[in-house]
């Protein structure tokens, strides 16, 4: 996963493991960027990014879809000012790498729709897909390239809450 | 009698225009009474309208019952207010006196032992007045005032301690069981959120 190449906004490619393999860092792998579940992710998430760098954790985000969608997605998150690393792999290389499920059950079943109707009524609005429909995310925590914890989705909201992730982040802060 | 069917329509019409849900609800009940007025003043009364128009009543009396206690202003006693004050700032006093309630008021004297080493499930205690005094292996490492937290690590990491905290005199202070504050902290991420800033900020001083 580390040696996949992942794009910034402007379309230049880096090794992954040249952002992520140094000190602690979060590594959120979302799905394409008009993910309903992403959506609610990154918005419970971006409040809390600077506690996460106030603990030592650098945040690297990697979504599906194409250079040009990140400048938009950034905007909609308010992710301007924030203490993360936006970037994108548009073939999904890196969540295929990382073991994350690609499945039409998890992405359009009964799981999808429900989360689809939770997501609609806290106001959290789908956006139009950038990107494989079919990758589900996930979240991992990683040291010196280590990985030490992982959460992988079951639907597209199947991620973890943004108390879970910083209970993780404070355990591996307290525990170095 | 169509009079108590057309003023039961208009007053759900009012309703729908209610933005706020405790009207909607209190219109709904109006409606619901003027249907089984209506209902029951027909030549053969509608005993089945009149049971469907008790039920919606009841469910939504209940419901403006649990909104009005909602809504109702929360008066925190001195003690919870300078908790507030030293720890939870930002905190709604609602939460302020959720976390109260699910925790414990503790006095402790002078030299009394607050967490021993090794002793697991000590819980998180915030000290509220007075100091305590950090130990580790019999040598003094850390004095803690009002608004500092005792056993975070532990109920970060579910390890034991690995120090002891004495009182360093007359102390107040209020402490969580962990069997009682992860059930209040799924049931409100607004009070996770809150302990866990706290808590990250004193472990990022201290790592710092």
């Amino acid at each position: 996963m580390l040696d996949a190449t992942v794009l910034d906004a402007t379309g230049t490619g880096h090794r992954l493991g040249d952002v992520v393999e140094t000190g602690s860092v979060l590594l959120v792998l979302l799905r394409h960027y008009g993910c309903i579940g992403c959506n609610e992710l990154v918005t419970h998430l971006a409040p809390r990014l600077r506690e996460l760098q106030d603990l030592g954790f650098t945040t690297v985000f990697v979504g599906i879809g194409r250079p040009e969608h990140l400048a938009g997605f950034a905007d909609r998150m308010v992710l301007g000012d924030k203490p993360v690393t936006l970037l994108t792999d548009p073939e999904g290389t890196v969540h295929g790498l990382a073991g994350l499920p690609r499945s039409a059950w998890q992405s359009l079943g009964p799981p999808s729709v429900r989360d689809h109707f939770r997501l609609l009524a806290d106001g959290i609005p789908p956006r139009a897909i950038t990107g494989d429909v079919l990758r589900m995310g996930g979240v991992l925590f990683l040291r010196d390239g280590q990985e030490l914890w992982r959460k992988v989705s079951e639907s597209p909201a199947g991620h973890p809450r943004d108390t879970e992730i910083v209970q993780q982040a404070l355990r591996l802060a307290a525990a170095r | 009698m169509s009079v108590f069917l057309q003023a039961a329509n208009t007053v759900v019409l009012l309703s729908f225009l209610a933005r706020d849900i405790l009207w909607l609800r209190m219109l709904s009940i109006l409606a619901g009474l003027l249907f089984i007025a209506f209902y029951l003043g027909m030549a053969e009364p509608i005993w089945s309208g009149v049971a469907w128009n008790v039920l919606f009543i009841s469910i939504n009396a209940f419901h403006i019952v649990k909104i009005v206690q909602e809504r109702r202003p929360v008066q925190l006693t001195d003690a919870e207010l300078r908790l507030r004050e030293l720890v939870f700032t930002g905190l709604d006093p609602r939460d302020v006196r959720r976390l109260c309630t699910c925790g414990e008021w503790a006095e402790h004297a002078a030299d009394q032992v607050l967490v021993q080493r090794g002793q697991a499930g000590c819980g998180l205690t915030v000290i509220l007045a007075g100091r305590a005094t950090v130990h580790v292996g019999g040598e003094s490492v850390a004095e803690l005032g009002a608004g500092h937290l005792i056993g975070e690590r532990s109920w970060i990491t579910g390890e034991p301690p690995n120090a002891d905290v004495v009182a360093a005199g007359p102390l107040r202070c209020l402490r969580w069981e962990p069997t009682a504050l992860e059930p209040l902290l799924d049931r409100h991420p607004g009070i996770h959120q809150a302990l866990q800033l706290i808590v990250g900020r004193d472990l990022a001083r201290k790592l710092g």
